[in-house]
């Protein structure tokens, strides 16, 4: 700096203290600094962890479901229960399982119930993060699904209540079959087409215009990936009796998965689209077959753009059909001091036939009569809802494969993930399928540690 | 040179336009004109405020309000914290101060989201958890901050502090009426600093203030990818309005920048 | 506090007399001690507080094993480093992470600094310019994900940009070959505007006479970039050089969304591995390894530059 610069400097610095002395400036900042704090300690309210005041206990739920999930359940549940009230903490979708675990794993008492997704049930359950629910079990008997009840079962203990399931289906386009007159699939749940035929139908689709054959909706997810394995005889990719062993180069995942390569390396179906966009394919109109859970169709229907039927998910030639299941249950922290009261809105929400149907929004609930309500209330929306309901109800007693339950489970979800991603985009399924393998094993070493 | 910055301040803004643009049409038709490319991409057709109808629907505007508090709570704590370190590290003499220094370095070197859980532990214990101090906290004490700082005021001459202090100005009084003053393009650095990480603020958010009521933008944005689909048209909606904030407080700012040290000395 | 008995009686100024930095002389013991902690204070208990005790947990942390992630733990020592070492996922994001820090750091610096100067000239609209390069930081980087995301879509705008100037399209994130150096575009995209504005807060800096001296000797465009901008820039590019280093070390919300490390592990930077292993794997004693790694790592590079700023600025 100059000192021209310097003498302007000092100039205004002389200037300046004629108004003020330079302590009482000092001083002023001391008290603005102190302000600040006391005003920022003042705007942050004091949290009640403990959660019951006034002879009404709290209960904090937290979940990942959209807004709106369980306004009505909890509406009647605290008119009935007019001394406990329900407090949903809603996470984004992907960072449910972070948080959960990162706040148990510190002891946080102010989560009474959460929402637990299904095959990550042991892994919360051997950690000691999921409180054991046997009485409730009792009550539930003959009326949830036994299915249901059993993959909420670790080492023959209940730790979380069953909420709903899920199921797959696979959907047309209309009017990109007919424009490559191929004939339109059978919607008779006992009858699916075969991977093969459904390939050769979207390659025809596509000579006819189509600008996609077949999208998945969760294109490199586990869940929806495991029956193609499943229905190749590949099995869930794990063995051993706590499954801690994987088994991913077997025949059945090695033809499953050199066939997804293959839809994507001859363009069949499109690649490096995320799962977040894989529904907008199909329901712009420029995808001739999508296969998704019931979910989709409710984008679907709201454009209106694409004129859609539903068939049975499908399964390899030869193979057995097999569709991926299974959904949400609601758990309790062993850290919450409000278990009683969280046991009755479970209790509540997942075993009584009323609660169960307030809580089902657009899933299928396993309650038995909450159940047989979604069927109806879904069948009397149309034809084509007929025939998703009879699709549901047929894949969910007859062919639905449930996620391992084994505490590595995460560590190979997210391993075959990254898998599912390289193979979709090139890389031979062997060769990457034998990788996987590998890191598996190498995850799933320190459970035996 | 006009035309150069133009085409890319254009380029950089582009993909924030087609957000923009995006949040004013249906979810359809942007996927839609994506492909191919043509003048559509960029401009809504069907011309809508459903996307952020739905966004006001939800509790988004508590949550762009807590956004704002946490930010503008960690810029006035957080200023007046870096500045003053940064103030003792360049200017005052004693002895420890290149230790002070290192751990004010070391500071920013640790990954912030690789500690949050440790951390999340202490504050539970303190009882901070669903408090605005709880996100305020982490973003006051900011190593870059008080590095940026520091640099600046090493450049300050040291003939104008032993002037100051001759006349017999104490250490606040340099502080505030001369490192201060002069300053103003570094501290505005230093406040880019604080308000980038705490309106990004994401994870600590998550884990110290679930509550709804204490919910901040970025995750009220994230809850519009659920599970059985992503409304895109909100999300954009949301980034649009993360984005204005920002876009109106810096064009007022930019009076400042284009100041030099040395012409904000004499208009004071 | 340590008291010292001697300042109230000498007179201020004498104090202070001749006392510039690195001149000190005939200075006492403890100097200016107890009015420099006032000032020091809330920013040192916030670094201790908030950064380094978490950081001594995550030490102690990184020698203890959990198989589930949660007590009891026991003690493994150094093993849980030699069983990340043996990792090959750990090692390949290892030499992931420094790929991109080789390409990343050199490019967003030199980008930065030519935005800078472009937009410091007095030209109509730099304000408005500069704000709009600088806007992509304030979104939140899962929507920077998203917009991208949809960007390098195999179908998308830049493969249809690409097709209408009749070039080929092209992979991008799918691409073994193309997954980080577009990794490295979303980043930049984010971070340019950004470190640009530390550059024109320093390029405002810089005395217009300066420029007009190296004008008068005859000194050309990139004579006078070179001799007068970068010289006198020195102690903002070396804030931008560490700082935005660190930034880029410590890079993985737009990964972990858009690729997920892949493909085949070609995007899998170190934080990302390391989320993987704290958040998704619960693995606490590896993920507490692998930030003591990372934060090694960092304080290396940061003393590697401190020096060599050092030795530049004699």
């Amino acid at each position: 700096m100059s000192a021209r610069t310097f003498g302007r400097l000092s100039g205004k610095l002389v200037m300046r203290r004629d108004r003020a002395p330079a302590k009482f400036r000092g001083r002023r900042f001391a008290l603005v600094a102190a302000s600040v704090t006391v005003l920022v300690a003042a705007g942050c309210g004091g949290s009640d962890d403990d959660g019951s005041s006034g002879g009404t206990t709290t209960l904090t739920f937290v979940n990942a479901q959209d807004p709106g999930t369980f306004d009505k359940v909890i509406a009647s549940f605290e008119a009935a229960n007019p001394t406990i009230k329900i407090k949903q903490q809603a996470v984004p979708f992907d960072d449910l399982n972070t948080t959960v675990q990162s706040r148990l794993g510190s002891k946080d008492p102010s989560i009474d119930l959460y929402d637990v997704d299904e095959p990550r049930l042991a892994a919360f359950a051997a950690r000691g993060f999921l409180e054991p629910l046997d009485d409730l079990r009792q009550q539930a008997e003959g009326k949830i699904d036994p299915n249901a009840l059993k993959i909420t079962t670790y080492n023959d203990k209940q730790y979380a209540m069953p909420r709903w399931t899920s199921s797959q289906l696979l959907y047309f386009n209309k009017d990109l079959l007919a424009k490559a007159k191929v004939p339109a699939p059978s919607s008779d749940p006992a009858s699916p087409m075969t991977w093969e035929d459904v390939t050769a139908a979207a390659k025809k689709a596509q000579a006819a215009g189509a600008k996609n054959g077949l999208i998945w909706d969760q294109v490199d997810r586990y869940y929806q990936l495991q029956p193609l394995a499943e229905s190749a005889g590949g099995g869930p990719g794990l063995k051993g009796d706590k499954l801690l062993e994987a088994d991913v180069t077997n025949a059945g995942w090695t033809r499953a998965f050199t066939w997804y390569h293959s839809v994507f390396q001859e363009g069949v179906a499109p690649r490096g689209i995320n799962p977040e966009q894989t529904p907008s394919l199909f329901a712009n109109g420029e995808t001739a077959f999508f296969a998704g859970g019931p979910w989709n169709s409710a984008a679907f229907d709201k454009d209106k753009t694409v004129d859609y039927g539903v068939a049975p998910a499908p399964a390899f030639a030869g193979g057995r059909p097999a569709t991926s299941t299974d959904s949400w249950s609601t758990g309790i922290s062993p850290f919450s001091k409000h278990k009683d009261a969280a046991k009755k809105f479970i209790s509540y929400m997942t075993i009584d036939p009323t609660g169960a149907t307030e809580t089902t929004s657009n899933n299928i609930p396993v309650q038995k009569d909450a159940f047989r309500t979604y069927l109806d209330t879904l069948s009397a929306k149309g034809e084509r809802y007929k025939q998703m309901a009879d699709i549901i109800e047929y894949a969910l007693a007859n062919t639905s494969v449930s996620r391992p339950v084994t505490v590595g489970y995460v560590d190979v979800e997210s391993t075959m993930n990254k898998a599912f991603a390289d193979i979709r985009n090139g890389t031979a399924a062997p060769d990457r399928l034998a990788q996987a393998n590998d890191e598996i094993n190498r995850a799933l070493e320190k459970y035996s540690r | 040179m006009v035309l150069l910055g133009t085409l890319i301040a254009a380029a950089f803004v582009l993909p924030l336009w087609w957000t923009v643009a995006s949040a004013l049409r249906p979810q359809r038709e942007t996927f839609a004109t994506i492909s191919p490319v043509s003048l559509w991409t960029l401009v809504p057709r069907d011309l809508t405020l459903g996307n952020f109808t739905r966004l006001f629907d939800t509790d988004f505007a508590q949550a762009m309000l807590n956004s704002a508090i946490v930010t503008l709570g960690t810029l006035i704590g957080g200023l007046a914290i870096c500045a003053a370190a940064a103030f003792a590290l360049a200017v005052l003499q004693f002895p420890g101060r290149a230790v002070f220094f290192a751990v004010m370095v070391v500071s920013f070197l640790i990954p912030f989201d690789a500690i949050a859980i440790p951390l999340m532990s202490i504050f539970r214990g303190a009882g901070l958890e669903n408090s605005y101090l709880a996100l305020i906290l982490p973003g006051i004490g900011n190593g870059f901050a008080v590095f940026l700082l520091r640099g600046f005021f090493l450049g300050i001459p040291s003939e104008l502090t032993e002037a100051a202090r001759m006349d017999g100005l104490g250490w606040w009084g340099v502080f505030w009426r001369i490192y201060l003053p002069l300053s103003r393009p570094a501290l505005i650095g230093a406040g880019l600093i604080l308000f980038v990480f705490q309106w990004q603020a994401y994870l600590w958010p998550l884990l110290i203030a679930p509550d709804p009521e204490m919910k901040v933008a970025p995750v009220a944005i994230a809850q519009f990818a659920g599970q059985q689909g992503v409304d895109f048209g909100a999300i954009f909606a949301g980034a649009t309005m993360t984005l204005l904030v920002p876009l109106l407080v810096l064009l007022f700012f930019q009076r400042y920048f284009t100041q030099s040290v040395s012409a904000s000395g004499v208009k004071g | 506090m340590v008291t010292t008995p001697d300042t109230r009686t000498a007179p201020r100024s004498a104090r202070r007399l001749g006392g510039g930095r690195g001149r000190r002389s005939g200075r006492r013991r403890y100097g200016d001690l107890p009015i420099a902690l006032t000032f020091l204070l809330p920013a040192v208990i916030a670094a201790v507080v908030l950064r380094l005790w978490p950081t001594a947990r995550a030490v102690w942390d990184s020698l203890r094993s959990t198989p589930l992630g949660v007590e009891p733990t026991r003690w493994v020592g150094l093993d849980q480093f030699r069983w990340l070492i043996d990792d090959p996922a750990f090692l390949n994001s290892l030499k992931v992470t420094l790929l991109f820090g080789i390409i990343v750091n050199p490019l967003q610096i030199a980008v930065a600094l030519v935005l800078a100067v472009i937009f410091n000239e007095r030209i109509r609209g730099a304000g408005l310019m500069r704000t709009l390069v600088f806007l992509p930081v304030a979104i939140p980087q899962s929507v920077s994900a998203v917009i991208w995301a949809v960007a390098f879509r195999p179908d998308g705008p830049l493969n249809g940009i690409l097709d209408r100037l009749g070039i080929a399209p092209q992979g991008f994130l799918t691409s073994p070959g193309q997954a980080l150096p577009s990794i490295i575009l979303v980043v930049s995209w984010i971070g340019v505007g950004y470190w640009m504005m530390f550059l024109i807060a320093g390029l405002k800096e810089i005395d217009p006479t300066l420029y007009e001296a190296a004008g008068l000797d005859g000194a050309g465009r990139w004579a006078r970039f070179r001799h007068v901008t970068v010289p006198q820039l020195r102690r903002q590019l070396a804030f931008v050089l560490v700082a935005d280093t660190i930034s880029n070390l410590l890079v993985f919300a737009p990964v972990q969304i858009l690729t997920n490390g892949g493909p085949n592990g070609r995007t899998n930077l170190i934080m990302n591995d390391v989320f993987e292993r704290a958040y998704t794997q619960v693995d606490v004693g590896a993920a507490s390894a692998a930030t003591v790694v990372v934060v090694v790592i960092a304080l290396a590079i940061v003393l590697v530059q401190f020096r060599l700023l050092s030795r530049g600025s004699d």
